[in-house]
């Protein structure tokens, strides 16, 4: 059963002069893992916002097209309605405070008084998540006080127990350090295995390579290129849309400019040592 | 966490809030000897509340600073017949006096039941139980966020200062030169947090802020049978009050 | 999309996240000042801000706010919260009939707002305070009653002299940082269609002209 549905959307920022998104369809899986990849500008951003129905509800703007999200058209279904459909993180940690909350612990409880928990289910449901995600340390510490990892962290734990089938999350580590990268990754697959359906807008290819069932390649407010990250990876259009390929794949390619070329293309580590164990073997 | 309350702060914020106002308004509707013992109690039961010796700190450098200066420029300045007291240009005259007293005894009934106010009602709290009596989300957002955001821009303020000075920006020198320090150190600032509202707004939207349901509190608030007692004596005293004061005018005239 | 009117449509989300951004800012440039021992107040730059994007209501709100907030730690101040009030409502009033899209126009809603500051000053401090308060400009009307001047004219020279300079600067800052900010972000807000339209027609002018 597909999760998400997307049928010939194409959308225009108000203010804007030509459409960011261009009869863009896409399904994205129950459960499945979907990464959005392409240049900056490509529309990865505005496709999530309209998943999430911010646009047009926040943005305004013109659209046309459907956006089915667990069967429900989301420009039919108001604002705050889907926000019991669909989890949403983005990119900055700062602004993903809600300000409103003195301790991590409130800050993670918020989403849940507003769809109205009741309380002993709060109390229980925030611990377990504190927990999965590691963050129990931070407990009782002021959010605005975290660092941008840890705080970026508290944001995703703060969505995900909130409970919704659906992520939409957008280049949640483009500001953060290798350490706290590696965190929220963890937390991604943690995600997954709890059986989410993910979109996921990410650059670092090594990541996508790993967790993604599926990916998605945008260019210019178009989907230009579908499917898992094999095939997406092993095309050789992605040069010409500027996909950085996963160091494994790359080094892979090169090799076979030299005239050592391996039985099929890797895009994970472990499945390149995989296969140039076989080749020596 | 939920270290026993003292005094007043156990109370319903509610509770406090009715208190705080009926204080205010008694020590308007009577003259400078009510307010006195208003203020006097005020002070005692920022004693009973913990908060003895914050409040009447606070209440010293502000409440009872403003109604020394202003007792002091009102009979000074306010033109009458009959002098009391002169030197050199200074005139008191006794309707000055009379007039700053009613002025002072305003400021100090009214200012010293915010002060209080301030000092014993936990916001988060009241906001939470007026939320509960059909307050906006939004209102509660608004208040208790601006208590959240003052200290995190004051701390980016100074981090774009220290860059000022550092770039060699003079924040010390004279009336232009530091003038002209404000509007860079200010643009940015503002700039940067008309954009973070935005996607602040994002984010409420993320937790299901506008989520069409009946939200919850984490921490309810007890609203126990003497907070209930304690506000209909309060709205009792209120009405007899304002009453007492009808009835005095009716026989004074 | 059919637009909301009136003061509902003025209270959208990020209108309501703004409030608490522009009574810090008040709170912020009200301390600069101090830190920088300006003899300005500068504390209603972000009551501007919002009146100029977000409309009267919300302008008026934020001012009345800002100050009460304040007041909590100082309730001297409260009465003053009345004038904040007035001033954002004529502020966003101004602001929707395109008064703050042109220097010209700009200056002449500073002055209005400028005289409208004054007689309030006046009057909220004579009613509260008989004319006296706190603010350094008691001393110097002190001192202008002693050097002979009447109360009331020395009540509106003072009052001129603290209010005046103070909110031309308080409406420039914000009059110059909504040139600075974009249509996709002007248009969120319920008057970022004037500034918007402004800029179309000024371009459409200078086209004309070349």
């Amino acid at each position: 059963m597909d999760s998400i549905k997307i049928k010939n959307l194409t959308y225009r920022y108000p203010t804007a002069e030509e459409d960011i998104l261009r009869n863009v369809s896409l399904s994205v899986k129950k459960g499945d893992l979907c990464a959005l990849v392409g240049k900056n500008g490509s529309g990865k951003t505005t496709l999530c916002n309209a998943i999430r129905g911010f646009v047009p509800k926040f943005y305004k703007g013109d659209i046309s097209g459907e956006v089915l999200v667990n069967g429900k058209d989301v420009q039919k279904e108001e604002i705050g309605s889907t926000a019991l459909e669909v989890g949403f993180a983005f990119q900055n940690p700062f602004t993903q405070i809600s300000g409103i909350a003195d301790t991590v612990y409130e800050e993670l409880a918020y989403g849940l008084e507003n769809m109205g928990v009741d309380p002993a289910e709060i109390d229980d449901r925030v611990n377990r998540i504190m927990k999965l995600t590691k963050i129990e340390d931070f407990r009782d510490r002021n959010p605005y006080q975290l660092s941008g990892g840890q705080q970026q962290r508290v944001a995703l734990a703060a969505v995900l127990v909130m409970n919704q089938d659906i992520f939409v999350i957008d280049e949640p580590t483009s500001q953060l350090d290798p350490q706290s990268t590696d965190d929220v990754f963890e937390m991604i697959k943690l995600m997954k295995s709890m059986g989410k359906t993910i979109v996921l807008v990410e650059h670092k290819m090594e990541q996508i390579a790993e967790y993604a069932d599926q990916v998605v390649v945008m260019d210019q407010g178009q989907v230009v290129m579908e499917g898992t990250p094999k095939e997406v990876f092993s095309d050789p259009r992605c040069e010409e849309y500027h996909i950085r390929l996963p160091q494994c794949t790359g080094i892979s390619l090169d090799l076979k400019k030299e005239g050592i070329s391996l039985e099929e293309l890797p895009v994970t580590l472990a499945e390149t040592v995989d296969i140039i164990r076989k080749k020596i073997g | 966490m939920d270290k026993k309350q003292k005094g007043l702060k156990a109370w319903n914020p509610l509770t406090s809030l009715y208190l705080i106002i009926v204080l205010a308004i008694v020590s308007v509707l009577f003259d400078y000897r009510i307010t006195l013992l208003i203020v006097a109690a005020m002070i005692i039961l920022a004693a009973v509340s913990g908060v003895g010796m914050a409040f009447t700190k606070l209440w010293l450098k502000s409440i009872v600073l403003v109604c020394i200066i202003c007792f002091i420029l009102q009979s000074l300045f306010i033109p009458g017949e009959k002098t009391l007291w002169s030197l050199w240009i200074f005139t008191v005259t006794e309707e000055g006096v009379s007039k700053a007293i009613v002025l002072c005894s305003r400021i100090l009934g009214v200012g010293s039941a915010i002060l209080l106010g301030g000092k014993i009602i936990d916001m988060k709290k009241l906001m939470a139980v007026l939320e509960e009596r059909g307050l906006s989300p939004s209102a509660t957002y608004v208040l208790l966020s601006t208590t959240n955001i003052i200290p995190q821009m004051s701390k980016k303020m100074n981090a774009i200062l220290d860059a000022q000075r550092s770039r060699g920006i003079e924040t010390d020198s004279n009336v232009i030169v530091r003038a002209k320090a404000f509007f860079p150190s200010v643009g940015p600032l503002l700039l940067n947090s008309l954009v973070s509202a935005e996607e602040r707004a994002i984010t409420l939207e993320a937790r299901a802020f506008s989520a069409p349901c009946k939200k919850t509190k984490l921490k309810e608030i007890a609203d126990t049978a003497m907070d209930k007692g304690v506000r209909v004596v309060l709205i009792g005293v209120l009405i007899l009050a304002i009453g007492g004061k009808i009835i005095l005018w009716i026989v004074l005239k | 999309m059919s637009d909301k009117k009136g003061i509902k449509g003025d209270f959208n989300l990020i209108t309501i996240l703004i409030i608490p951004i522009a009574i810090a800012i008040n709170f912020i440039c009200g301390n600069l000042v101090l830190t920088l021992k300006l003899p300005l107040y500068l504390d209603s730059i972000g009551t501007f801000l919002v009146a100029i994007l977000a409309g009267p209501w919300v302008g008026a709100l934020t001012g009345l706010l800002s100050i009460a907030i304040n007041s909590i730690a100082d309730p001297s101040l409260l009465p003053f919260s009345l004038i904040a009030g007035v001033l954002g409502l004529v502020t966003g009033i101004l602001a929707r009939k395109g008064m703050f899209t042109k220097l010209w126009k700009f200056i002449v809603s500073a002055i209005i707002a400028s005289v409208i500051a004054v007689i309030m000053s006046v009057i909220v401090s004579y009613v509260f305070f008989g004319g006296f308060d706190t603010s350094g400009n008691s001393i110097m009307i002190a001192g202008m009653i002693s050097a002979g001047i009447p109360f009331w004219p020395a009540q509106l020279i003072g009052n001129f002299i603290s209010e005046v300079p103070d909110k031309f600067l308080s409406l420039l800052v914000p009059f110059l940082v909504v040139r600075g900010l974009s249509d996709r972000y002007l248009y969120k807000f319920s008057n970022g269609r004037v500034f918007i339209d402004a800029r179309k027609a000024e371009k459409a002018e200078k086209a004309e002209k070349k």
